[in-house]
This record gives C-alpha cells, sequence and structure tokens, in this order.
C-alpha cells in the first residue's frame, strides 16, 4: 500500500495532442482565424500494475475534466500562429496512510502556443501537406498543492506531420515530441513521443448550403517516460494505444466535433490509475 | 402600328435586366467544405463579382473543383486579380472558361483547353 501512496499520483492530462485547432485544414486562407471549444473528459477507477489490472480496495481513482479554448490565425497558408488554453477540473482519491483520501483542483492549465509550418501541394483533386509544428508549453497552471494541475515547467515540443485530402478520404499522421522542462518544487515530468492517426471518410456533401459529415477512424500510440520520484502531478511513464470513431458536422463556418476514444492497450511503469476511455466534444467557427 | 409595336418590344428589352455573367474556372486543391469557404471568402470580395448570385457570387463543387462566378453586368473580369484570389485562399487556379446559354463552360479565356 505504501507503494500505492506513493505513486498513485494520478496522471495530469497530458497535452500531447499535436492537432491543430478547427481541424488540420482551415482557416487555410491568409487572414483568417478561427476559435475552438473542446471539452474533454478522461479517467477511471482502474489501478494498473503494467498492464495488468490489479485489486483497488480503497477505490483509489482519477478523473479530469478539461475544457479547451483554442484559437488559430493564418498568416498565409504555409504559416499559422496557435494557442490552446485549458481550464482544468481534476478530481482523485489517492491513498494516504492507507486511508482513501479526495483530492481537487481547478483552474487555468498549461498554455500551448505552436507555430506550423506547412508546405501545401495541389493535384487536381487532392490537397496535401507536409507540416512542422514547433510548440512551446507555458507554466501557466497551478503546481501548488497536493494535487497540482502542472509541474511548472517550460516544455519544448516538436511535430511532423502529413495530411491528404480528396473530396471523399482524408488522412492524417503526426509523429511528436515533447521534452519537459525541471518544474517547480523538483517535480519533473517524463519526455514523450507518439503517433497520431487519422483516416477519414467523407460520405455527404452539399454544394448549395456548404453542409456535410465527416467520419474518421483515430489511433493515437505514445509513449511517456518515468517522471523523477518528486512528481505530483503524473503517476508513472506509460506506453498507451487509444483508438475510437470521431464525427464531424459542418455548415460553412460552422464545426461540430465530437470523438471517443477507448484505451486499446496501457502499460504503465508504476502502479498507477489507468487514463481509461475519453470523450471530446467540441464547436468551432472560422472567420 | 407594326413598327410602333416592335419599337416598344425593343424598348422593354433594352429596360429588362441584363443578368450577370457567368464563368467557370477549374481549381486544383478545392476538395472541402473549409476550402470552399476559403475560396468563397477570398473571390467574394472582388468588386466584378455580382453577390446576389449563388453563395456572395460564388458557388464551388468539391466533387469536380470546378468553381462557378457571377460577374456583374456592367463590370469585367478581371483574370489577374481573380486568380490572385484564389492562390490567396489556399489553391491553384488552372483555367478560366465563358459559360453558354445552357450554363456550360463554352470558351476558355485562360488556361489550357
Amino acid at each position: 500500500m505504501k507503494i500505492i501512496t506513493a505513486f498513485c499520483c494520478l496522471m495530469f492530462a497530458s497535452i500531447a495532442v499535436a492537432h491543430q485547432p478547427v481541424m488540420d485544414m482551415a482557416p487555410r486562407w491568409s487572414d483568417g482565424f478561427g476559435l475552438q471549444l473542446r471539452h474533454q473528459r478522461f479517467g477511471s477507477d482502474t489501478l494498473l500494475l503494467s498492464d495488468n489490472e490489479i485489486d483497488n480496495p480503497l477505490g483509489l481513482e482519477r478523473y479530469v475534466d478539461t475544457t479547451w479554448l483554442e484559437g488559430v490565425y493564418t498568416f498565409d497558408r504555409s504559416v499559422r500562429a496557435t494557442i490552446k488554453i485549458p481550464f482544468i477540473d481534476q478530481q482523485r482519491v489517492t491513498s494516504i496512510n492507507t486511508v482513501a483520501t479526495p483530492q481537487q483542483n481547478t483552474g487555468l492549465g498549461d498554455i500551448v502556443v505552436a507555430l506550423p509550418l506547412k508546405r501545401y501541394s495541389n493535384q487536381g483533386a487532392s490537397t496535401q501537406n507536409w507540416g512542422l509544428t514547433p510548440s512551446v508549453r507555458i507554466p501557466t497552471g497551478t503546481s501548488s498543492g497536493d494535487f497540482p494541475n502542472s509541474d511548472g515547467s517550460w516544455d519544448l515540443g516538436l511535430s511532423l506531420s502529413y495530411s491528404s485530402e480528396t473530396p471523399t478520404f482524408y488522412q492524417l499522421y503526426d509523429l511528436y515530441y515533447w521534452n519537459q522542462g525541471s518544474g517547480e518544487r523538483g517535480m519533473q515530468s517524463g519526455n514523450s513521443w507518439g503517433l497520431d492517426v487519422n483516416i477519414g471518410l467523407h460520405p455527404w456533401h452539399d454544394n448549395d448550403t456548404n453542409s456535410g459529415i465527416f467520419t474518421m477512424w483515430d489511433i493515437s500510440v505514445y509513449h511517456e517516460d518515468p517522471p523523477n520520484a518528486l512528481n505530483l502531478t503524473t503517476a508513472s511513464g506509460a506506453e498507451r494505444v487509444q483508438t475510437g470513431p470521431v464525427l464531424v458536422y459542418y455548415r460553412n463556418s460552422l464545426m461540430l466535433r465530437a470523438e471517443f476514444k477507448f484505451l486499446a492497450h496501457e502499460d504503465v511503469d508504476r502502479i498507477s490509475a489507468s487514463r481509461g476511455n475519453e470523450i471530446s466534444l467540441g464547436i468551432g467557427y472560422a472567420f | 402600328m407594326f413598327r410602333k409595336i416592335v419599337a416598344a418590344l425593343i424598348a422593354v428589352l433594352l429596360s429588362a435586366p441584363v443578368f450577370a455573367s457567368d464563368f467557370v474556372i477549374n481549381v486544383h486543391g478545392v476538395v472541402c467544405s473549409f476550402c470552399a469557404q476559403g475560396l468563397t471568402k477570398k473571390v467574394s470580395k472582388l468588386p466584378f463579382i455580382d453577390q446576389s448570385k449563388y453563395t456572395k457570387g460564388v458557388k464551388v463543387e468539391i466533387e469536380s473543383q470546378r468553381v462557378t462566378i457571377a460577374v456583374k453586368a456592367d463590370q469585367e473580369l478581371d483574370i489577374e486579380a481573380l486568380f490572385k484570389a484564389i492562390e490567396s485562399g489556399g489553391y491553384e487556379p488552372v483555367d478560366v472558361w465563358s459559360v453558354n446559354a445552357a450554363g456550360e463552360p463554352d470558351e476558355v479565356l485562360q488556361g489550357q483547353p
């Protein structure tokens, strides 16, 4: 149980996803900007050791709700700037001296600023682009308390992506890496890397109203190094595979997006709560 | 009498609104909703576009990458400005066609026929 006490400091909401706000493709026009409000929820009461579920007599758990305000500005189609502002409401039941102890924290998380650079190629009925996106995670979240929502570090990210689209098919591959800086109070999360794959079909589009539906399947594979032992935000390193459907409805400038990811595989370095399944709902608008 | 009737008909015809001309542009890469939106946003701002037709004067068919624009009756189509607007929307214009009475592309004005 001591092990659980020491290491059941459950994982901070991962901000590794490198997708751009308001989908990957928009706004592509020069001097365009977009906003997206997205709510994400994940968590579970399943306790893991490696990839095995273990008994959880104290009912330890962790749930994280994050509301993201995301913005993008397109200077021209090859240069954009993005910002992602998270508001986090996280709660957990952890074990302190073998007593189940609820903890909770609500507030601003770490803001992510990125500069996506894209090289487009249009070939008749298809368009494709390569993207290189440097990112900075700014420690705007609180690193104080028993359950901080930030380790207080400046982190650097880099992603390499490729996407292509035809009137009926969409595909995106995004390989990313996050280097974690040293935080406050001796905390330091582990570095991480991952691959996101989106394969999508475009079953319906109406030219007159410029509206339609997109269906996609998302696969996320990522690895996170173990944090240092003092870290209060991150329980352990892990390897995870999440996958699930994405449904998008759009009408002119408006986009609604619903996403569900179930945890297909999870292997943690130390005893830790499973990340659990994840649901995300968003609404975006491009100006 | 006959001359008076003919003159009256001609007067009516001359006073009737003259419909704007349509032109068709083939554009590489316009394959999605946001593509259509970006292109429409840029092209509709051109002064010669008749915004009373289509969506602000522009119709985009993503299946064929064909863009139809309506040009005001008293204005000339400025192909250079049109191509620049399409490029600033993020896409590559290929050619421009005038449209016949049946609404089909008729004669290429710029680009490969």
